[in-house]
């Protein structure tokens, strides 16, 4: 089955994206797939490429990262939510001459309108509140 | 593709975050890329709906009239949660628009309707 996931939820402020996180591992790891995971409202941080995660706490950042790559999954940010929130890639960067790259490189900034081709191409779709 | 049936359950109250507005946007998004959209204000989401509103004094958009905008997109299946209008001292009469008030089994049969549901 071809599942699509929402996360709204910011990383820190809910368990939004530590479960979807949680949810997405035990799809792939029943012999599904996931076709995209969108970050929308506040859990676009979820993408921030500048955070520090405490030794004490789980990364979830860096799991994200690493079931994407080796499963191949699409970890969408909505490109309006992220740019109001600081969340930039060297593109838009460039375009709004601002002095860094926020966004880790794991994540692509897309419209919203992917959230609805996930919601379209999937067998089922999760939206992980906050 | 086959459009889906896509049910929009908004909760989260017009002001005090850009979680509302956000929400309307996927919404609209929704509509142009014609799916079959519905849209479910339920608990605080109903002051979405409420007529005597602006954002003005906050410099935002009132939310109110992005609600009543949805129809000129073809997002016309507009549903109140019936407890929530009532428990916040609101009526049918207060509302930006016409949407059709739903009791919990409604909502249910709507909910049970869907290809997809997403919550905010």
């Amino acid at each position: 089955m071809i599942f699509g996931i929402a996360v709204h939820g910011s990383p820190y402020g809910s368990e939004a994206s530590a479960t979807a996180l949680r949810f997405a591992k035990a799809a792939v790891a029943a012999g599904h797939q996931v076709y995209r995971v969108f970050f929308y409202h506040e859990g676009v941080h979820a993408a921030n490429g500048l955070t520090v995660p405490p030794q004490d706490e789980p990364a979830t950042q860096a799991e994200w990262v690493e079931l994407a790559r080796a499963c191949d999954i699409e970890l969408a940010v909505c490109i309006a939510a992220a740019l109001k929130r600081g969340l930039v890639d060297e593109a838009e960067q460039r375009r709004y001459d601002l002095s860094g790259a926020s966004l880790h490189p794991a994540f692509s900034i897309v419209g919203l309108g992917q959230l609805i081709d996930a919601v379209a191409s999937s067998d089922r779709f999760l939206t992980f509140a906050g | 593709m086959e459009p889906k049936r896509l049910l929009f359950l908004l909760r989260q109250p017009p002001y005090g975050s850009s979680h509302a507005l956000e929400a309307l946007e996927s919404v609209l998004v929704a509509g142009v890329f014609e799916q079959d959209v519905a849209v479910l204000f339920r608990d605080d989401g109903v002051w979405q709906l409420a007529s005597d509103q602006s954002g003005a004094a906050l410099g935002t958009r009132t939310v109110g009239k992005v609600v009543q905008a949805l129809p000129q997109y073809e997002i016309d299946k507009l549903y109140v949660c019936a407890a929530s209008l009532a428990s916040r001292g609101l009526t049918a009469a207060d509302l930006v628009l016409p949407v059709q008030t739903l009791d919990r089994a409604a909502q249910r049969d709507l909910i049970c309707a869907q290809h997809v549901v997403i919550n905010d």
